[in-house]
Formats: C-alpha cells, sequence, structure tokens
C-alpha cells in the first residue's frame, strides 16, 4: 500500500511540475503575442500613409522598405485587406510586393510547418506571384502532405491562372472532393480569361461543366461565347432529354435568364413541353420572364396552372416583367380555368398592390 | 459482532479498491482521447487563420443550410440572436426558420416588430416529409429580410418545435440552433467544411460545432469579436467555461476521430435533412433529444450497412449564456443527466452489441460507465475519503489514495484542457484570463467536482423515478445588446 501511495503520490508531482511548465511557457508566449500585436499596429501608424500612396498611385514611398518579418506581416495584412475590396490596385503593388516579399516568399514555401506555407501561398495566389508557380507545384510532390494543404496548392494553382490545374480538371481524377474541384474552377474564372475554358467545355466532365456554367452565370459574363455555347446545349438532345443532365439543363436555363437576350426564342419554346423537373421549369419561367418575347406569354399562362406551387410562383413573377404584365394577370385572376392559376395571379397582384 | 466489523473493513476496502480501479480506468481512457485531440488539433494547428475557403463564401457551390431556431421564453436574447443570423453571417445561400413553441412571454410579438414579420398565405410550402408537430398556427416571412421565416405553434417542446422547423426547410442540410446562441460570423462556412471535403463515396450526415460561453462578454447587435472575449470573474461561470473546454477538446475531437461521437449539442450542429426525416426526426418524450438523434443516426448507419459519418469539427463557434446561479445550473444539469439516461434507455439494445461496432462496444459503454453511472462510484469515492480520514490507521492511506486520484481525475484534465485551449486555440486574449483558468481547474477537485457528482447522481434518481420533461428555461439576462 505505501508503495503504490509513494508511486502515484510521485506521478502526481511529477505531472504537476509538467503543467506548471507549459503553463509558464504559454503565459510567457501569451505576453509575447500581446506585445507583438500592440508593436504591429505601432509599424501600421508609421506605414500608413505610405501603404495608400503605394495603393493609389503606385509609387513606392521611400520610408516603407519592409527589413523584418512583423513589417511585412504588417503590410501583407494590409494589401490583402484593401484588394479584398479594390482588386485592381494589385497592379499599383506588385511590383513593390515583387522587389520586397518575393524571396521571403519562396523561403516560407520550404518551411517546416504547413501553416506557414500555407499562409505564404494564400498570398501568392492574391498577390499574384506567377514566378513561384514552379515552387508551388513541387508542394505536391512532398512526402507529408495533408489534404489541406493539397487542396490550398490547386487554389494558388488556379488563382495564378494555371494551365496546370485545367488539366487536372479535365482528366476527372477522382482523390479531390467536388466540393474542391468546384472551387478550383471558380477561382480560375475569377481569375482568368473564360474564353479557353468555353472553348474546351466539352473536354470537362459532368460536374464540372456545371460548376464552368454557374460560374460563368454568377460573373455576369455576357460574351458571344457564352452566348454560342448556352445555344450548342441547347439544341444537344441528349443533354436536353436525359435525366443525368438534369443540374445541367437547370443551370443552362438560369444562364439564359441572367442574360436577359436569347436569339433562338424557339429552342425555348420547343423545351416546355419536355421539361419534367419542378427546377427546371422554374427556370424555364425565369428565362422567358427575363428575355420577354411576346411569344412566351401564352406558355406562361398555362404554367400558372403547374402542380408545383414554386412554378406558379415564378410564372407569375415573369409575368409581372412583361409590359403589359399586370393586366394579364388581372385578366387571368378573374377568368382562368384554372384554379392555382387564379389563386397565384391573385397572390401576386395583392402583393405589387402592396409594393406599391 | 466481530465477524460483523472484518465483513465491514472488507466491503470497505473492496469499496475503496472498486473506486481507485475506475479512477485509474477513466483517467486512462480520457488521457488516450486527450492525446488524440492534441494530434489532430496540433495538425490543424494555425490553419484556422487562413481558411482557403473563405474564399469560397460566395461560392455557388456551398451548400444551402435551413437555420432552425427553436425558441420558448427568449424575449430576452431571441432578436439580438437572429439578427446575428441574418446579418452578418458569412455565408452565400441560407434561410433562417425560428419556431415559437407557444412562448407565454413576448418572444413572438418582438420577432414580428423587429423584424416586420408578415403572415404567408401559404402555410407549409416545402413539406420535407411527414414530421409529426404541434398544430402550427402561422407562419411568418421578414419584409426587411427575405430569408428569414417564423412559425408560430402550440406549445410541443424543444423537439417538437425542431420537426416543425425541418418541415418547412428547404434545403438539404439544416442547422439546429439555440435561441439564445451567438455565432461566430464565418461558424456556418466552418462547420459544413468536413461536409464539402468529403471524399468521393464518403457520406457526412452531421458535424457537430463548439459551444462556448459569452458571459459578460460584450455582444452588440448579435456579433460578438474576437477583441470582445472576455472571461467572466464569476466562479460559477468560470468552471463551466472549463468544462466546455474538457468536454469539446477532450471528449468530442477524440471520439470524433474515430466516428464514436454521440452527442452534437444542441445548441449548434448540422444535420443532413433526408437522414433525419428518415429516422423520424426529433423525439418528442425525452429531455436529451439531441443525443437521442445522434444515437438514432449511429443506429441506423449501422442497420444500413451505411458508411456515413457523424463528425465534430473544433472550429465553428457558438456562443451561449451560461447559468449564474446554481439553481439554474442544477436544473440544467441534472436534466443533462436524465436526458442521457433516456438515449442510452431507448437504445439499450445497441449496448455491448458487436452489430454495432465501436458506437455499441465502446461508445454506449462509456456513456454508459463513466457518464452516466460514474457520479455513483465517485460519490463512493468521497464517502471513502471521509470515512477514511475519520476512521485512521491503514485507512487514511486509502483516504489520501483516494484524494490524489480524485485530484488526477478531477483536475489534471481540466488544466490539460485549458493548456490545450491555449496552445492551439487561444480564445481568451488577456494573459490574466490564462492564469485564472489554470487556478480555477486546480481547484476544481476540491468544490466544483462535488457540487456536480451530487446533482448528476439526483439527475440519475430522477430519471430512474421517471421525472416528466419540459422546456428547460432558464433565467437569462440576453447575451446581445
Amino acid at each position: 500500500m505505501n508503495v503504490i501511495l509513494y508511486l502515484i503520490t510521485i506521478v502526481c508531482l511529477y505531472l504537476l511540475a509538467v503543467v506548471f511548465t507549459i503553463f509558464i511557457a504559454l503565459y510567457v508566449a501569451k505576453v509575447r503575442r500581446q506585445k507583438y500585436s500592440e508593436k504591429k499596429i505601432g509599424i501600421m501608424r508609421k506605414y500608413q500613409k505610405g501603404i495608400d500612396l503605394l495603393l493609389e498611385s503606385g509609387l513606392p514611398p521611400s520610408e516603407i522598405v519592409p527589413k523584418t518579418m512583423l513589417e511585412q506581416e504588417v503590410l501583407e495584412e494590409e494589401f490583402a485587406r484593401r484588394l479584398k475590396n479594390e482588386h485592381l490596385l494589385l497592379k499599383n503593388i506588385q511590383p513593390f510586393i515583387r522587389k520586397h516579399f518575393l524571396a521571403s516568399y519562396r523561403k516560407r514555401l520550404k518551411h517546416s510547418r504547413p501553416e506557414v506555407r500555407m499562409k505564404s501561398m494564400v498570398y501568392i495566389g492574391l498577390f499574384h506571384l506567377t514566378e513561384l508557380e514552379k515552387e508551388i507545384n513541387s508542394l505536391l510532390n512532398r512526402k507529408e502532405i495533408s489534404k489541406q494543404e493539397k487542396y490550398q496548392v490547386y487554389f494558388t494553382l488556379a488563382s495564378l491562372s494555371s494551365r496546370q490545374v485545367l488539366e487536372m480538371l479535365q482528366s476527372g481524377e477522382g482523390e479531390l472532393p467536388l466540393f474542391v474541384r468546384r472551387g478550383i474552377m471558380e477561382i480560375f474564372l475569377a481569375e482568368s480569361d473564360a474564353s479557353p475554358v468555353i472553348r474546351e467545355f466539352y473536354l470537362y466532365p459532368l460536374e464540372i461543366q456545371e460548376c464552368i456554367l454557374d460560374v460563368l452565370q454568377n460573373m455576369h459574363v455576357r460574351n458571344e461565347e457564352y452566348l454560342n455555347l448556352l445555344e450548342e446545349l441547347i439544341q444537344d438532345e441528349v443533354i436536353m432529354s436525359q435525366a443525368e443532365y438534369l443540374e445541367l439543363r437547370i443551370r443552362i436555363w438560369k444562364g439564359v435568364a441572367s442574360f436577359g437576350y436569347f436569339p433562338k426564342t424557339s429552342l425555348i419554346l420547343d423545351s416546355v413541353p419536355c421539361a419534367k423537373a419542378v427546377p427546371e421549369r422554374i427556370m424555364l419561367a425565369r428565362s422567358m420572364g427575363s428575355i420577354r418575347s411576346k411569344e412566351f406569354l401564352p406558355y406562361l399562362e398555362t404554367m400558372l396552372g403547374d402542380s408545383s406551387y414554386l412554378v406558379r410562383n415564378e410564372s407569375a413573377k415573369s409575368i409581372i416583367k412583361y409590359p403589359e404584365g399586370m393586366k394579364s394577370l388581372n385578366r387571368i385572376a378573374a377568368y382562368h380555368p384554372d384554379r392555382f392559376a387564379r389563386d397565384i395571379a391573385g397572390e401576386w397582384l395583392e402583393r405589387s398592390h402592396k409594393d406599391a | 459482532m466481530h465477524s460483523l466489523s472484518e465483513w465491514g473493513n472488507v466491503f470497505f476496502l473492496a469499496m475503496n479498491l472498486v473506486v481507485i480501479v475506475f479512477i485509474l480506468f477513466v483517467f486512462a481512457f480520457y488521457l488516450a482521447l486527450f492525446l488524440i485531440s492534441a494530434k489532430k488539433l496540433n495538425k490543424e494547428r494555425g490553419l484556422d487563420s487562413i481558411l482557403y475557403y473563405q474564399s469560397l463564401e460566395n461560392s455557388a457551390h456551398t451548400l444551402p443550410l435551413s437555420i432552425i431556431v427553436p425558441a420558448y421564453n427568449e424575449e430576452a436574447g431571441i432578436v439580438g440572436s437572429v439578427r446575428s443570423l441574418v446579418g452578418g453571417m458569412q455565408y452565400p445561400l441560407y434561410e433562417v426558420i425560428v419556431v415559437n413553441d407557444g412562448s407565454k412571454d413576448q418572444t413572438l410579438n418582438k420577432m414580428i416588430e423587429e423584424f416586420s414579420m408578415a403572415e404567408m398565405n401559404q402555410k407549409v410550402i416545402h413539406r420535407k416529409g411527414s414530421l409529426v408537430s404541434k398544430t402550427v398556427k402561422a407562419v411568418y416571412q421578414s419584409a426587411i429580410y427575405p430569408n428569414l421565416f417564423l412559425i408560430d405553434k402550440d406549445n410541443g417542446g424543444k423537439a417538437d418545435a425542431l420537426n416543425a422547423g425541418i418541415n418547412l426547410s428547404k434545403y438539404p442540410y439544416f442547422v439546429s440552433l439555440d435561441g439564445d446562441t451567438v455565432l461566430d460570423y464565418s461558424a456556418f462556412i466552418r462547420i459544413i467544411k468536413p461536409i464539402l471535403e468529403a471524399s468521393p463515396g464518403e457520406e457526412i450526415i452531421a458535424s457537430g460545432g463548439t459551444v462556448a460561453i459569452a458571459n459578460d462578454c460584450h455582444i452588440e447587435r448579435g456579433e460578438l469579436k474576437a477583441e470582445d472575449i472576455v472571461l467572466s470573474r464569476k466562479p460559477v461561470v468560470i468552471m463551466q467555461v472549463i468544462e466546455y473546454m474538457r468536454a469539446f477538446l477532450l471528449g468530442r475531437i477524440g471520439l470524433s476521430q474515430h466516428n464514436l461521437l454521440l452527442i452534437i449539442s444542441g445548441a449548434f450542429g448540422v444535420f443532413k435533412t433526408d437522414w433525419v426525416v428518415r429516422a423520424g426526426g426529433y423525439k418528442v418524450d425525452t429531455v436529451g433529444e439531441d443525443m437521442e438523434l445522434v444515437v438514432r443516426l449511429h443506429r441506423m448507419i449501422r442497420e444500413e450497412k451505411s458508411k456515413a459519418r457523424i463528425v465534430y469539427t473544433p472550429d465553428p463557434v457558438c456562443y451561449t449564456e451560461a447559468p449564474e446561479e446554481l439553481k439554474i445550473l442544477h436544473r440544467q444539469r441534472t436534466r443533462w443527466h436524465r436526458g442521457t439516461f433516456e438515449s442510452l434507455w431507448a437504445h439499450r439494445k445497441m449496448m455491448l452489441n458487436p452489430r454495432y461496432g465501436g458506437i455499441g462496444m465502446i461508445s454506449m459503454p462509456y456513456f454508459l460507465f463513466v457518464e452516466l453511472l460514474g457520479p455513483v462510484i465517485e460519490l463512493l469515492g468521497y464517502l471513502a475519503v471521509i470515512t477514511g480520514l475519520i476512521l485512521g490507521g491503514v485507512y487514511i492511506k486509502f483516504a489520501l489514495l483516494l484524494f490524489i486520484l480524485t485530484f488526477l481525475y478531477g483536475s489534471f484534465l481540466s488544466i490539460g484542457s485549458v493548456l490545450l485551449e491555449e496552445w492551439l486555440i487561444k480564445r481568451y486574449p488577456k494573459p490574466r484570463d490564462l492564469t485564472r483558468l489554470m487556478l480555477y481547474a486546480l481547484s476544481e477537485s476540491f468544490w466544483y467536482r462535488p457540487i456536480m457528482t451530487i446533482w448528476r447522481f439526483q439527475g440519475l434518481i430522477q430519471a430512474i423515478r421517471g421525472k416528466k420533461h419540459g422546456w428547460g428555461e432558464m433565467t437569462r439576462k440576453g447575451v446581445s445588446s
């Protein structure tokens, strides 16, 4: 009993000593971190005017010469904050970043801690430092690369408009989650010219094609290439008829709705009877409201009697967009033989009166 | 008489032995969880600030979410909570469904006034399944925030309110959120991260986040900034802060690594809607509806031989108000303990049943012997220490041994959690907060843990007696100004 008691006491004291030492170390680190933050605020105050000048004119002020990591951190954070709102300022600061940060990033990409490498990659992508593409690529060969770091490598390569990521996406490699692959395409399109992606649209797997249409629509791309692609897709019988392409079709109609113009309206009319799924019918109704071609009106009136409330709702919303829309809804609310159509027309008229 | 005394000695020593073995076993188990958690957190250290997925905050591919906020007599905090949800969340597409579960206070009126809620003609547009709930009196939509809905229904309890919210929800995943919580602005992006990152073929059906305590923090218009996080000065609150750290950082990370997690806090968790609907939604006749649902989902996973997973991710944080009065804390803890009992009892078939894999063989026995019956054994331990000290002689040694072990069990794990939190998360910015947390963690075994042990024991007795459940009302000041 004595031995056990003695041993347990020793273990307890030993553990106490360990936690106390860790506590002291963490406490000291915390105090240092606090001082570090205060220093950062001081540096920021000192550099503020120079940073503004650099961002606005592109002329590097002589007083800003980052010598320490702390100074670089302050500048990085401020540049990142400003670029988030005004991406066009990048061209003004890029020469300064190349001159002062490039070597540091090259070194930090070889750092042993993943968070240092990843943080550097975020800035490299943000500052568009294409010179470091090779170094970033080489990170994929590291033996112990975590999945988060791997995703970051691809995201950064996409930010640098690397052709390699497009090839990776085209090959349809299954090791990356769908969300990441879509994210890569999203970043690529945000940073680069969409033409090569539109030209090679058919080389991508279906889920990436869906993503491409989503991004082009979100970015409000409105060029002939994109319009031609939408036309081509609508004319493709396989895409327009098979169930596996439902999500793609929804995005096609979404794209058409966002475009607000479509020369071959007959293609849309031909698709109305084939649209079986509710989201597809909603998007078709939305496209017809967005294009506002008179020949769509009878179709929209028919869709007011759809079995789905959401389709009826979208159709009524689309009719209102027509110059004579309110009149049509009044007529439908009073005389339409379908009760659903009368109800939804009435609901939208009521809503319009409230808004007015 | 002599023989009776000898038997008494044998019984006393045997009791000591049981308690000692129990404490050593549980300590070893927690130590293993601690090491697993430390390893995982260390691997992800610093990545939090990088947040590559922040760039995807406007992505069209981030899964849309339905946020369900059940509320019962939450007039003090509901407006602040909802404002933090509709106004400042960094997430591309979501809807907020507040479910007023027949509140007797001004919860409904405050919601209607603050957010210009107008009654909708179509009461239930998106019925996901046939989850049963008490009568829905009205459904409102906000004129200011089109993605904000309010269900006014008859009182049926939190689970019933959540079921009504699920019926109205239109997105494939829903988040259950307590009415008094305040979220980190990127909490949705963070909690959905494991679901988005799932490898091809992997399915994550639920993900839980961390709950932290916001008492005495300055929250303005439903937003809590990192620099405004302060540690309360009230001992009972500080002890709860430490308790939460231990529960989330130690227990949940460790268990989640091997798909053994049995609890996703009702205060903040995301679930795949179709799985929950298939499971029958939240069970209404239990106080531990959050744990019960997770156990039921695990049961479904095993019975359907699915590879779906339930995970915990320490990143996303929701802040809640902890009880400051012992009376309310007592009510909360006995209630939680009853919830654990009811969940384990409802799924007793899974206990030590190899068919249910790690859940049946590790998680359920852990919850039974450590969480549920632990207070009984701990109470015996405290009694043995006191008796040993009174009896003197050889018993003093046993008493000392038990005392040291209780200290190890009670305080060391808490200290470990405080240090782990400081090393990897650093939620509290001031150095003096660390010192206070450390000192309070050291003191845990001497006052807080015995109190909790007694309350949990009471909870167990209440559960066995079959005490009726209610909403678990709590007097709140409201955390948001």
